[in-house]
């Protein structure tokens, strides 16, 4: 299994150099990238003018991500856009505004897109900017992808980091009460993050998985699997070992 | 508009009375107004007048305005026609008949086809058969009306228009249309009872304000009604402020017998196979004792569940009716009935409302129709014809099916009828016709605002709270724009406008009172239909969750596509809330007569001792089986061997602690699932802040149940204090703080805001219309801002004012509250076993769950115990 160390209630640090944060990103710390996943911009209905305030909540907390970890890189890591549409053009604007909001107001480097199940038209509606598009990413020994699709690329010394599933994990009380928390999934050669855009609808474990890359999973791999569930009033990441027990507790 | 507002009063500084007739004419002098042509057609035909023609169509003839109410087939709607129908031939007589729209007919039914044919189409027939063409024109304007028959109306307008509260509605904003509206003389409304107690009946009492301001001389209502209480308010209803109007009240006029069976003497003790063994044999025997048998079920399952077991013994003579099947299929059912081809037909709530469904000899009512005037609408059914009786039986369910059904008969013969409740002053269906004001011409705000107040459900609007509305629709909430939420009027100082050029076309995609609500079906995976549950809740289902609907439990298994599959599961408990009820509500006035009632019977129960005393005293008092009176002594005296019976000077509330070692608080709140809903909340809130815990609530119409924790507990000072609470402001407080972050806030939010046109369902150049997910998520976006920046903001109060008197009814609560905090307080601890009133709470009940405050420390505690667990396995 992965070793961790918690840096604080709101990162955890893995052995391989990944650092998850509260706030819906990785960090690759040696390499300096920040990964978000599953912006989905988009997700409420068209604006006639302006941004849209979750497109604007998620550029603060980019913002802030960015200013406590000082990346080179951002990768989009998919779902950027939540339609599937070509003619919501007022989604390329937005998008397209979050991506210069984060360039103008800090020193990133480049920006990395990559394109999701959503994602149609992307290279189009960059066209003007500097961000790069790509189906994967690959970065020392890990390699980015949005994960809807298998890829025949990936080798057993690569570590995957994908997206699309959007994990999440409902508590309930005795009395009925409950709560819905996303999650990072960690596997011996994978991670799972959450959707960076909090309105989306997550998917509970329990009814099962999305992804390819997750429904090969065999039992042992899920037994040497954890969980971080993220507790937003308390800026918390709550830690969960043995994927597979916690199936079986949860019921 | 000068001379109007001097004619709205008939006689010059009288003041406006609401008075009941109290001399029916004779024929005589009814026929000396007719025309003679009327009054031949009419002896020739019916012979003599019906009770309410008698003292309607004398009244309407000379101007006054009038409510009728009374029985279906009592010749009401008549009544109405004959006096226009008298006055248009007067006019054609004198050739004085011009090509406009004389008399406007509103009915909230869309097929209005019987009705109308009956009472107008066939009497003009007939009279033309007789004198020779009339040349009065009948026309019907619906959403099914073709824009081809728009036009033609256009060009000649019809006398008299058939119309819905909706179209009505949008055809004022019709430049042309309106314009026929100038000369209507009469505006009559039908089924009104059905409309005057919700938020349809609000926008078409603006609607008809906004059609008096076109008029020289104001017109004359008539309005059309079952049995509500109070009939004054129906008829200010009708006529809006400050004018007088004149009530007939005919309701009586028909025989009525109504008979309460109980299928068992032992709700108790009686296992279930039995209950309903026993229960189909007196149905068919019921059913063959009679030619044509309506029976009325509460929900679509429980008709589809009866007609099934019916039709093996009476195989095709049996059909199901309710408004999930195609209208073919109900048609087609109707048919049979008018035919005299069937022996039964088993309906939920569509055969309750208007058309003409044939001779019906036998009403069964099959569990508590839950208000008095339901009954008697549903019981109505039978014996159409005026001289024939109605008759009605009601089958007990259960055990406080029983004495529900009871008190319903007594209170209907009586003539005790539940208090009909009038919304008070919407202001979201204000928003809309505010842009509809504007839409038709500029405005000055004073007028508007007067016009607005002349709506009897605003006569206590004030300038204040119409100005917010008047301010949100012109844009003065500028935050708002980051929300989509745009100008949709102008206003400048004292007048205000239309804006922009899309506005009537946001106004016409938009306008109505019903709101979306996307259902899922439920299922069993046998395949049998159960009912259906809203969108949101079963998106949250998790596999093993197990939920109430219909008052059965079930266990989610899957789901796919917009269907969710279950397994019966009779028995379990329910363990996620399920807010979502099918289930109608028990008036308050019911519940109320219902506890006394149980008193009574324990009077009665201490009095005679011997139970075969007692059984005889109840047959002889109420009328009932032997069988029926074995079973309400049953039901009481168990109560009063287990505990006490609530009511009069003790208040109960049971300690009891389930199989999953939680701890329920049962008070036995009598006062209807409305009030209770209310209650439950509120206390549970105050507790859960207290002992930082999320608290299950529970409710019906006979109580509430708080369920926390194992080891969180109430003392009786606690439940002492809760008691206690019975000061208004404080009390909304409460519940204000209780429904925040809930889904009932945020649904009841949506429903407003887009009825409000804060959210636009649809608009011009956007394909098709905005998805419920979506409209909801505008919603929670819109509250979040609304409640930080504008917590005065129309629709927010609206949300609350909505949930506060519709969806719950706190003035119930609070006067339930001040009769309880003079009673003595008995409270029972640590039962293992609940009380015999309290089965029906405990065992399906509706529910949802009231965090406290600290939500946080919730999760954490949630998450220790699962890895506690995690690490045992």
């Amino acid at each position: 299994m992965i070793g961790l160390k918690k840096i604080a209630k709101e990162m955890v640090e893995l052995d391989n150099g990944l650092i998850l944060d509260w706030r819906r990103a990785v960090f690759i710390k040696n390499e300096k990238v920040l990964i978000f996943s599953d912006l989905h911009i988009g997700i409420e209905e068209t604006s006639l003018v302006g941004i849209r305030v979750q497109t604007k909540e998620m550029i603060d907390r980019a913002l802030s991500l960015i200013n406590d970890y000082e990346p080179k890189m951002l990768v989009l890591n998919g779902d950027l856009k939540h339609s599937f549409s070509k003619e919501i053009t007022q989604e390329w604007h937005e998008l397209v505004l979050f991506v210069e909001e984060i360039t103008r107001s800090s020193a990133l480097e480049k920006i990395i897109a990559i394109k999701g199940n959503h994602d149609f038209y992307l290279k189009n509606i960059f066209r003007k900017t500097e961000v790069e598009v790509c189906e994967y990413f690959k970065l020392s020994d890990f390699l980015i992808l949005h994960g809807d699709k298998r890829f025949e690329l990936e080798t057993k010394k690569h570590f995957l980091i994908i997206g699309d599933e959007h994990p999440s994990l409902t508590l309930r009380d005795e009395v009925g009460a409950r709560f819905k928390l996303p999650l990072f999934l960690c596997f011996e050669n994978l991670l799972v993050m959450p959707a960076f855009n909090k309105l989306s609808r997550g998917n509970d474990i329990r009814n099962g998985f999305k992804s390819p890359y997750l429904k090969s999973l065999e039992k042992k791999d899920l037994e040497r699997a954890f969980a971080y569930a993220i507790e937003e009033e308390g800026k918390n990441l709550l830690f969960f070992p043995n994927l597979s027990k916690l199936l079986l507790a949860l019921d | 508009m000068e001379k109007s507002s001097n004619l709205k009063n008939k006689k010059l500084f009288s003041k406006p009375t609401i008075e009941f007739l109290k001399e029916p004419k004779k024929d005589e002098e009814i026929y000396e107004i007719l025309e003679e042509e009327i009054a031949f057609w009419f002896k020739k035909k019916y012979k003599s007048f019906t009770p309410p023609q008698r003292y309607a169509i004398y009244e309407i003839h000379k101007g006054e305005n009038v409510l009728i109410s009374s029985p279906t087939g009592s010749g009401k709607t008549l009544s109405a026609f004959m006096a226009i129908l008298n006055e248009l031939i007067k006019l054609k007589k004198s050739s004085k008949l011009e090509d406009k729209i004389y008399a406007v007919y509103v009915s909230p039914l869309r097929s209005l086809n019987n009705d109308i044919r009956r009472n107008l189409e066939d009497p003009i027939r007939e009279l033309e058969k007789l004198f020779g063409k009339l040349g009065i024109r009948v026309s019907i304007r619906t959403s099914d009306t073709t824009s081809y028959q728009k036009s033609k109306m256009l060009k000649k307008p019809p006398h008299i228009l058939i119309t819905t509260p909706e179209s009505l509605s949008i055809s004022l904003n019709s430049s042309k249309f309106s314009l026929l509206y100038e000369g209507v003389k009469y505006l009559i409304v039908d089924e009104i009872h059905a409309l005057a107690d919700n938020k349809r009946g609000a926008h078409l009492s603006l609607t008809l304000e906004r059609i008096e301001e076109k008029l020289e001389k104001p017109a004359i209502r008539i309005g059309l009604s079952a049995t509500v209480s109070p009939l004054e308010e129906v008829a200010k209803f009708l006529v809006g402020t400050n004018r007088s109007c004149k009530i007939v009240d005919v309701s009586m006029v028909k025989e009525i017998e109504i008979k309460v069976e109980s299928p068992v003497n032992d709700f108790i003790y009686t296992p279930f196979e039995e209950q309903q063994k026993k229960l189909y044999a007196l149905l068919e025997e019921l059913i063959e004792e009679h030619q044509t048998t309506l029976i009325f079920t509460n929900t679509r399952s429980a008709t589809e569940r009866v007609s099934f077991q019916l039709k093996s013994k009476f195989e095709n003579l049996v059909a199901a009716h309710h408004s999930s099947l195609s209208r073919e299929k109900r048609l087609d059912v109707e048919e049979k009935l008018k035919r005299g081809e069937l022996k039964v037909v088993v309906s939920s709530t569509s055969l309750e409302l208007g058309i003409d469904i044939g001779s019906i000899d036998l009403v069964i009512l099959l569990g508590s129709p839950k208000s008095v005037s339901r009954a008697l609408q549903r019981i109505g059914r039978s014996g159409h014809r005026l001289h024939e009786k109605s008759y009605g039986v009601m089958v007990v369910l259960d055990r406080d099916d029983m004495v529900e059904d009871l008190i319903i008969a007594r209170n209907a013969l009586e003539k005790r009828f539940d208090k009909i409740r009038i919304p008070n002053k919407p202001l979201d269906v204000l928003s809309q016709h505010i842009l509809g004001m504007a839409l038709e011409k500029k405005r000055k705000v004073k007028e508007a605002f007067e016009l607005v107040r002349r709506a009897y459900p605003y006569r206590n609007l004030s300038l204040e709270e119409f100005e917010r509305v008047l301010n949100f629709l012109a844009g003065a909430y500028e935050e708002l724009e980051a929300r989509n939420v745009y100008a949709k009027i102008w206003r400048e100082g004292e007048e205000f406008g239309k804006r922009g050029k899309l506005g009537r076309a946001i106004y016409l995609m938009n306008i109505g009172t019903i709101p979306d609500e996307s259902y899922v079906k439920v299922v069993s995976r046998a395949g049998k239909y159960i009912g259906k549950v809203e969108e949101e809740f079963a998106e949250r289902l998790v596999q093993g969750d197990i939920f109430v609907l219909g008052g059965k439990t079930y266990e989610f298994v899957y789901s796919r596509g917009n269907t969710v599959y279950v397994d019966v599961v009779e028995g379990k408990r329910p363990t996620i809330p399920s807010w979502f009820s099918e289930m109608l509500p028990l008036s308050y006035e019911v519940a109320l007569d219902i506890e006394e009632f149980r008193k009574e019977v324990e009077e009665l129960i201490l009095l005679k001792k011997e139970k075969k005393k007692v059984v005889e005293e109840l047959q002889k008092i109420y009328d009932i089986s032997k069988r029926t009176a074995e079973a309400i002594f049953n039901y009481i005296r168990e109560q009063m061997l287990y505990a006490v019976v609530p009511g009069r000077d003790v208040f109960l509330v049971e300690h009891y602690i389930d199989e999953q070692k939680n701890n329920n608080y049962i008070f036995h709140t009598l006062c209807g699932r409305k009030a209770n809903e209310a209650l439950a909340r509120a206390f549970a809130y105050i507790l859960a802040s207290k002992k930082a815990c999320s608290i299950r609530v529970s409710f019906n119409d006979y109580g509430v149940m708080l369920t926390l924790p194992r080891f969180k507990r109430i003392s009786e000072k606690e439940i002492k204090s809760l008691l206690s609470l019975n000061e208004e402001q404080e009390f909304e407080k409460i519940l204000k703080n209780s429904l925040e972050g809930t889904e009932l806030l945020r649904r009841k939010f949506r429903q407003v805001a887009v009825r409000g046109l804060a959210i636009l369902r649809r608009y011009p150049k956007r394909k098709g219309e905005l998805t419920l997910f979506k409209q909801q998520l505008s919603a929670d976006g819109l509250l979040k801002l609304v409640r930080h920046y504008y917590p005065d903001f129309p629709i927010l109060e609206e949300t609350y004012r909505e949930i506060f008197e519709i969806a719950m009814h706190i003035d119930e609560a609070l006067d339930y509250l001040n009769k309880i905090k003079k009673r003595k307080l008995v409270f029972l601890r640590e039962l293992s076993v609940p009380t015999p009133f309290s089965f029906n709470l405990v065992v399906s009940s509706s529910s949802d769950v009231v965090l406290g405050e600290d939500k946080k420390r919730i999760i954490m505690e949630l998450h220790k115990k699962l890895m506690e667990k995690l690490e045992g396995l």
